[in-house]
């Protein structure tokens, strides 16, 4: 036997799912050949380790937002998408207060623009897209409102952070800045192309997440501890 | 009391982590074969009642079923964006999803597998959403935690850690098969039920899959 099928064996082999006849092959094989018989060994580690792994559980007032939703949805509002990003917008900075408002704004706009028009009589004879196009438009701006506001409260801070997370932030932040950039050439190249748009909300939201992230990691690395800590 | 009320009763005190591995172990053990009919237990164990009730708008239903498969969703959603927030929003957005469709759902037995299909769909819808920067930027996530450690981690920690990194370098199509078959503990039909594929693709990723893990655990030399 091949080692290649050795190895693809070994692996159902841990499953569960070989057959005796292909198990007693394999075990021949194993027997003489120490890179399989490491190879089983190690895959039995990796599944036991990975049976062994726990998942993280969500904060406990997650159902209560679900609930909300719900309830906004029954009431005949449309339920927007990711609405759970208010709550990583109320540290004790006054700046990043203001820039949560107006992120909620922007969410707001986007997630609920397009499908309150699809169920509001009040919008039915408007145009679909441009209405739409106009929202993104909004909430870019607000966005970039939102970002600014977080921009300046983590320069109020100051650099309190470990310098080689810094750096990772740093990193980050022109990763962001450069996707930014490329959705902007791609929204200016096609202006009515709602995707470009979506995918430039979504690297400013990258980008209002770092900040925020950035600020959280200020908190508990100032004396006072963390109880600005949104996370 | 009958069995599947006990398998219940001990999904209860464990979490939901290990459902579908708990599913897979009951299946083996032909624990499947308790009078389900009588009790209206799924096969995982819980009350397919609150399949029912939820259909119907009853919110401690909708609760219960929550409360028996957040963890699990928030592991899946967790592991495609390693990024505990965004995790937070996936999971509101799965179950949203789940509530507001479940009318749709023609079997009630049929429950956990399209959940899960609904899972991993709005996971990849996100990550499809947020492709341009997720991939390049440093995950800050691993970055903080390991910043705060200070002390040396021992081999059993490392070897997780280990093991997490490369599941965040693995494709998503692997990614989902390792999380779902590895972690999650479903087996390769559930898996292939979940992901749309065959048994057999399930096998060769997952193979595939802890090949890899096994490479990024050898340049660590811990294995």
């Amino acid at each position: 036997m091949r080692c290649s099928t050795a190895q693809k064996w070994v692996s159902q082999y841990i499953d569960g799912d070989l057959d005796s006849k292909r198990q007693a092959l394999l075990k021949k094989h194993t027997d003489g050949c120490q890179d399989c018989r490491k190879l089983m060994q190690d895959f039995h580690e990796i599944v036991g380790h990975a049976g062994d792994i726990s998942d993280p559980p969500p904060r406990d007032t997650t159902w209560g937002k679900i609930q909300a939703r719900l309830e906004q949805a029954q009431g005949g509002q449309q339920v927007p998408a990711y609405s759970g990003r208010e709550r990583r917008m109320v540290p004790r900075w006054g700046y990043a207060l203001a820039a949560a408002a107006l992120l909620l704004v922007a969410l707001g706009a986007v997630a609920l623009g397009p499908r309150l028009m699809s169920s509001g009589p009040m919008f039915a004879e408007l145009d679909r897209q441009q209405y739409t196009l106009t929202k993104l438009e909004e909430a870019e701006v607000h966005y970039q409102k939102a970002i600014k506001a977080l921009a300046e409260a983590v320069a109020a801070q100051g650099e309190q952070i470990d310098p080689k997370l810094a750096e990772v932030f740093k990193t980050n932040l022109d990763i962001v800045n450069a996707s930014i950039a490329d959705c902007k050439l791609a929204v200016m190249s096609h202006p009515e192309d709602l995707d470009s748009r979506r995918f430039l909300l979504a690297a400013y939201e990258e980008k209002a997440d770092l900040y925020n992230k950035w600020m959280n990691v200020q908190d508990e690395s100032s004396p006072q501890g963390s109880f600005g800590n949104t996370l | 009391m009958s069995l599947a009320l006990t398998i219940t009763s001990s999904l209860d005190q464990t979490g939901c982590a290990t459902i579908g591995r708990k599913m897979s172990r009951a299946s083996r053990n032909g624990e499947q074969k308790v009078d389900q009919a009588q009790e209206r237990v799924s096969s995982s164990g819980f009350p397919l009642e609150w399949v029912r009730r939820s259909r119907e708008g009853d919110s401690q239903a909708m609760e219960q079923l929550y409360g028996r498969f957040k963890t699990s969703f928030f592991g899946l959603a967790y592991r495609y964006t390693y990024n505990a927030t965004a995790a937070e929003d996936i999971l509101q957005d799965i179950f949203i999803k789940i509530f507001t469709h479940i009318h749709k759902l023609d079997n009630d037995e049929a429950f956990i597998g399209w959940a899960y299909r609904i899972a991993v769909n709005t996971c990849l819808s996100y990550l499809r959403s947020h492709k341009n920067i997720q991939g390049k930027m440093v995950p800050f996530d691993v970055v903080e935690g390991v910043a705060q450690s200070k002390a040396a981690p021992d081999h059993e920690r490392m070897f997780e850690t280990t093991m997490e990194e490369a599941l965040q370098d693995l494709s998503t199509k692997l990614r989902s098969v390792f999380v779902l078959h590895d972690i999650q503990g479903f087996k390769h039909e559930e898996v292939a039920q979940i992901l749309g594929c065959s048994a057999g693709t399930s096998k060769s990723q997952l193979f595939k899959a802890r090949m890899k893990i096994r490479q990024r655990l050898q340049k660590k030399r811990l294995v």
